[in-house]
């Protein structure tokens, strides 16, 4: 009976750890693309801790992956917000407002599933500037 | 010669013993007659109980325990804050570092909720049982943040609510469910209104009405909040689909709460009710699940796949129909 109790108090916490253990694997393992962003909408790029970005498809590379040119825009869609600093973020929005800047996210992606990784400006990881 | 309750209550008025010693004395006189713990507060041997002003040692106990109970809720807290200014230092770590630091606190404030719940220290099991339920979701929120997750916060909260549906099974308090349901609404706000999702609000508040009949004796009020709710939602989300789709949900919905609300107010008539709550959630289950497969394909497939599930379930019912129904009338009992 105290190992279904334990077991079910456990619950939330081995869900959570699945949870964690699954995108910590994705991110290390899944192939990387580049792509490069815009704000959201300027008047509203930040939201608390995280950057609300868009990617800029016109300026896309489609010939990553095996894409053959042709960008799988619909995997994309849900992915929209990078969380950075909140000391960082009214800069980082000014660079990103900007445009004087090379703006691109690495993300994760694999079998249409997409995490974003990291953050570059001018091709370095933004905390690195 | 064996003690009798009446005796405990003699010793109680008497005040030669303290109200906490009282309850404690019972539990354990219940337990030797039945195997098994009793609501502390619902058992009062007949006759009418002289209130008795409480004593100085439970006082002191409640002063220590809420002091305590601030001081967890400082240091939390206070980690919380460090981790937020120092944002910039973590940055450096892997992610699953990060989220490793918040799950190591999780499973810590899991396990001594359980060390508190073996050891009969109800206030203390309840305070680590909440300050689980708020870590879950400032896990949620770790792991969001750490592998840049879009989650909107309705559906952050809807996975906080189902992560924390296992720590209603020890609460014996209204407090965790109590935030359980305002969460939930919280995650339902804002779709609430879409038909399909109004009916599977229905469903969630009715299982979550079942989750707490087997929490234990202190959630009727609880259980009865998210009956009402459930039966509203339902009823609401059928009347607003088109072209006469909810027809078949209302019929039979009203079938079913007809016959669990003449189910009469005995033991027996409990557990008819029960049985009857538990055939309504998977007959809402099913026909929720037509309703997102409208392709005739689809359906077919579901209905072979959901035939197949009902026969299992049958047979499982069938073979353990005594142990069930005793289950039920255990936790019946229970109350």
């Amino acid at each position: 009976m105290n190992k279904i109790k334990i077991f079910i108090l456990l619950l939330p916490f081995l869900c959570l750890c699945s949870w964690a253990m699954y995108y910590a694997n994705f991110v290390k393992h899944a192939p990387e693309v580049r792509l490069p962003i815009t704000g959201y909408d300027p008047r509203n790029l930040l939201s608390g801790h995280y950057i609300e970005f868009r990617i800029d498809w016109a300026k896309a590379n489609c010939n990553q992956l095996d894409w053959n040119g042709s960008c799988p825009r619909k995997d994309f869609d849900d992915v929209t917000r990078y969380y950075v600093p909140e000391s960082q973020a009214h800069e980082l929005e000014r660079i990103i407002n900007n445009r004087q800047f090379d703006t691109q996210v690495v993300f994760a992606y694999s079998k249409r599933l997409v995490v974003a990784k990291e953050l570059l400006i001018d091709g370095q990881p933004w905390y690195k500037r | 010669m064996k003690t009798t309750p009446e005796d405990l209550l003699r010793l109680r008025n008497e005040g030669l013993l303290s109200e906490e010693e009282y309850y404690d004395a019972l539990d354990k006189l219940d337990e030797e007659a039945n195997g098994k713990v009793r609501s502390p507060r619902s058992y009062e041997p007949s006759g009418s109980v002289k209130r008795v002003p409480m004593d100085p040692e439970r006082i002191r106990k409640r002063i220590i325990f809420s002091v305590a109970l601030l001081g967890i809720f400082s240091v939390l807290a206070g980690i919380g804050l460090i981790i937020a200014a120092n944002w910039k230092f973590f940055l450096g770590l892997p992610a699953i570092v990060k989220v490793s630091f918040g799950l190591g606190l999780l499973v810590i404030s899991l396990i001594t909720a359980f060390f508190f719940h073996q050891n009969k220290k109800k206030l203390w099991e309840e305070a680590f049982l909440f300050i689980s339920f708020l870590l879950i979701g400032g896990n949620i929120a770790l792991i969001q943040q750490s592998y840049h997750l879009s989650i909107s916060l309705q559906k952050g909260s809807l996975i906080w609510w189902l992560l924390s549906l296992p720590l209603l099974f020890f609460t014996r308090y209204k407090l965790l469910p109590l935030c359980s349901i305002a969460l939930l609404g919280f995650a339902v706000w804002d779709i609430i209104w879409e038909m399909n999702y109004m009916l599977l609000a229905g469903m969630m508040f009715l299982i979550m009405m079942l989750t707490h009949f087997f929490t234990g004796s202190k959630a009727k009020f609880i259980r009865q909040l998210a009956f009402i709710l459930g039966m509203f939602c339902l009823y609401v989300g059928d009347i607003g689909l088109s072209n006469g789709r909810g027809v078949l949900g209302i019929i039979t919905t009203t079938f079913f709460l007809i016959m669990m609300l003449s189910s009469p107010k005995t033991e027996d008539g409990a557990v008819r009710y029960y049985n009857y709550l538990f055939l309504l959630v998977a007959w809402r289950v099913f026909l929720l699940f037509c309703r997102a497969y409208y392709d005739l394909m689809n359906i077919g497939v579901a209905l072979v796949v959901f035939g197949l599930i009902l026969l299992a379930g049958a047979g499982f019912y069938t073979y353990y129909y005594k142990q069930i129904q005793d289950a039920i009338r255990g936790f019946i009992k229970h109350e």
